[in-house]
């Protein structure tokens, strides 16, 4: 059996002054599919022992809405990368006919059906292990404002911040992205 | 290397990324110091996932090998 040492004893080293690393994202987007990327960093800088906050601001907020999270969509218009329904056909849509009735549907399901394909958790089982593993999921106070979104809409364990709470901890971090 | 001890066993096969590094962070949780986790995936981007993951958590990377589909991975947990 081949056996290889890839990782130096002391590469454990995280962020500054021993404290761990720290990841700080802002999610300003409530699709299917800009759903997935933020919540796949997450977790998995938070199983690599990361401290993660993710800031859901405006649309990103239905990611964590009780209502809404189960009925993300993915949205076919102005979206020229949307693959060829048929693979055997290899004609895209075009962009202009996205806007027609059921295409969102139906992009929705082919993601769907991509995702169940290769085996890619669902958006609440990413939530789910996001909670478990202590990522901060902080709601934009404003946005439940202007949105006019309860508190009590919010799926169990998101935090509620403002931009100078959510610039505090961003100000700590190691790694910031906007998605 | 050595790898006696008791070892936990992960089977990710079939899972894409995230999913089979943080199945090895819940398995590691569940051991004790010392004891070693056993992940079969068959990512194959796994070599450098597990090796990422292994340097951010401090957990030792003790051993791997392959065969045509599956790969797998040893881990210790560290502290």
């Amino acid at each position: 059996m081949k056996t290889e040492t890839v990782v130096a004893p002391d590469a454990q080293h995280g962020g500054h002054d021993g404290q761990p690393k720290r990841l700080a994202l802002i999610v300003s987007k409530g699709t299917l599919d800009q759903a997935y990327p933020p919540l796949v960093m997450a977790t998995t800088a938070a199983s690599m022992g990361w401290e993660v906050g993710i800031f859901f601001t405006f649309y990103g907020l239905d990611i964590v809405h009780k209502e809404r999270m189960p009925k993300l969509s993915v949205s076919a218009i102005g979206n020229p990368a949307m693959p060829p329904p048929i693979k055997k056909i290899p004609m895209h849509i075009p962009t202009l006919l996205g806007a027609l009735p059921g295409m969102e549907s139906a992009a929705t399901k082919m993601m769907k059906s991509w995702v169940s394909k290769a085996n890619l958790v669902s958006i609440p089982e990413l939530l789910d292990i996001a909670r478990e593993l202590d990522v901060h999921l902080f709601a934009c106070n404003s946005t439940l404002v202007v949105m006019d979104v309860e508190e009590a809409d919010l799926i169990e364990g998101v935090e509620f911040a403002g931009a100078p709470a959510f610039l505090d901890f961003a100000g700590d971090s190691d790694v910031q992205l906007f998605i | 290397m050595d790898t006696t001890g008791s070892v936990h066993q992960v089977d990710a096969r079939g899972l894409v990324c995230p999913m089979p590094t943080i199945r090895l962070g819940q398995a590691i949780r569940k051991v004790e110091v010392g004891q070693l986790v056993e992940v079969w995936t068959d990512d194959p981007g796994s070599k450098q996932n597990m090796a990422a993951w292994c340097k951010n958590t401090g957990h030792e990377f003790v051993d791997q090998s392959s065969d045509v589909s599956t790969f797998r991975y040893v881990v210790r947990r560290s502290r």
